[in-house]
């Protein structure tokens, strides 16, 4: 038998150490520290990854960004102070709706407002630059409330959901994956007081659009109109802006219309965004 | 050492890239991802014999694997496959840069056509082939070749470093042999 150089005999030796870490913490399955580490390496990086390399890296490229848009400060300023000043009349509009809402709730009986939510602000530590896992990972976990399920939107629109969580990182799994596991309940905004419930059934990457499948026949979907999160799902807060209706089809032969929406979200610019948890009942 | 030391800088330098050229998991945007890792694999591969080029190729998807959340040990076949279809063809080429690039661009492609390939085996993707050549490829493809043309000139300047650190260290050994020879001069 050919006899192994000492390189072959060190990798094979790192390689096996590897290996065989992983197969027994598989087989271990008894105790929830233990499930946890598997995931430990992927976190661990990823956070020495953001502080080391990304971080460093967003400054300048924002440091960058700023000194090459700075003519155009001072209207973004001017703009803003007016902005600024709306800022009180906006909020006490806010309030007083927030007490009419409280009001209606006690007329009604209700216990719980299917669009009440709370924010936790997140940092993208680490996103996937390959073409097969569409997901990213969040300086946020269960330490700070985040947990298995959770929405995460961006500024513009539903980005994905949590779908693992540790103390200090979370896992989130874009709506861009192809994975058929990210159906989530959706209503399409016919007009003001009118909806129709459908159900996302994935992102399709030929067409750049989610697809839709629409149960009611009845309802006259035309493409403009907005797709927003529904919360019969259980899962999500009713009220998340997913996109935009791009394309009604007739399904041949079968129930229902296949329509395809454009997203809201901009799945490039992921830098923060925001874990929705649907409030708790009363 | 001095290759392995290599091999990590080129990684390093796809993180580094990789944040600057974010993906756009919509594919509204052409994708650029930058491979000098891989480039820098290939260099080093086709100068190993092919057990030790196939278990380093291994080594370092595995290391991909464990530290990104994603299919595991995809990273680890495939980069091994990659290495192995690339040693079939690297006795065909010379040390030419012009030949070089050919081979790193042939490198990349099989490396995500594998990728491709799996998927569908797997009906985990249902992406034309099309839409996945024009918005993850092309970019790719196209921005990788000054990367690689930075990769193959960093690995000549470590060839150069190992090389003349062996002709010192024959230089001490002769002159060690020299003064064995004639102690008293």
């Amino acid at each position: 038998m050919r006899k192994r150089s000492p390189l072959q005999k060190l990798l094979i030796s790192i390689i096996a150490i590897l290996m065989s870490v992983t197969l027994i913490l598989n087989v271990i399955q008894s105790t929830r520290p233990t499930e946890s580490q598997m995931g430990e390496g992927v976190r661990f990086y990823a956070q020495i990854q953001y502080a080391l390399v990304q971080r460093p890296l967003y400054a300048i490229t924002s440091f960058v960004q700023d000194v090459s848009t700075l003519w155009s400060t001072m209207e973004e300023n001017k703009k803003l102070r007016e902005q600024i000043d709306l800022i009180a009349a906006y909020q006490s509009r806010l309030e007083e709706a927030y007490r009419d809402i409280e009001d209606l709730k006690q007329l009604n009986q209700l216990s719980l407002s299917l669009s009440e939510a709370s924010t936790i602000s997140a940092t993208v530590i680490q996103r996937s630059m390959d073409s097969f896992s569409h997901s990213i990972i969040l300086d946020v976990g269960s330490n700070d409330g985040v947990e298995q399920g959770d929405a995460v939107i961006s500024n513009l629109g539903l980005l994905g959901k949590v779908v693992e969580v540790s103390e200090k990182t979370s896992v989130v799994l874009l709506l861009t994956t192809e994975l058929d596991i990210n159906k989530i309940s959706v209503k399409i905004q016919i007009d003001p007081t009118k909806t129709s419930e459908a159900i996302l059934e994935r992102y399709d990457p030929n067409t750049k659009s989610y697809s839709l499948k629409l149960l009611d026949t009845n309802s006259s979907i035309t493409t403009g109109m907005k797709v927003i999160t529904s919360a019969a799902g259980g899962l999500f807060p009713s009220g998340l802006l997913v996109g935009v209706v791009n394309h009604v089809e007739t399904l041949p032969n079968t129930i229902g219309l296949k329509i395809l929406v454009t997203p809201a979200a901009d799945f490039y610019d992921l830098n923060y965004v925001l874990i929705v948890k649907r409030g708790s009942s009363e | 050492m001095s290759k392995f030391i290599y091999l990590i800088l080129c990684f390093l330098a796809d993180l580094i890239l990789s944040q600057i050229f974010p993906v756009d998991y919509a594919l509204y945007r052409l994708n650029f991802i930058p491979h000098i890792g891989l480039i820098g694999l290939m260099l080093v591969a086709r100068e190993l014999d092919l057990g030790t080029a196939l278990i380093m190729a291994f080594g370092f998807g595995l290391f991909l694997d464990l530290t990104h959340f994603g299919y595991f040990m995809m990273n680890a076949f495939v980069f091994t496959l990659t290495i192995w279809v690339l040693r079939q063809w690297s006795n065909q080429v010379n040390e030419s840069i012009i030949e070089l690039l050919v081979l790193g661009v042939l490198t990349i492609f099989v490396k995500e056509l594998l990728i491709f390939g799996i998927l569908h085996l797997f009906n985990a993707s249902h992406m034309s082939f099309l839409v996945w050549f024009t918005h993850w490829q092309f970019l790719s493809l196209l921005g990788n070749l000054p990367l690689m043309g930075l990769a193959v000139y960093g690995y000549h300047l470590v060839e150069g470093f190992l090389s003349n650190k062996d002709r010192r260290r024959r230089q001490g050994e002769k002159t060690l042999w020299m003064k064995m020879l004639n102690p008293y001069e």
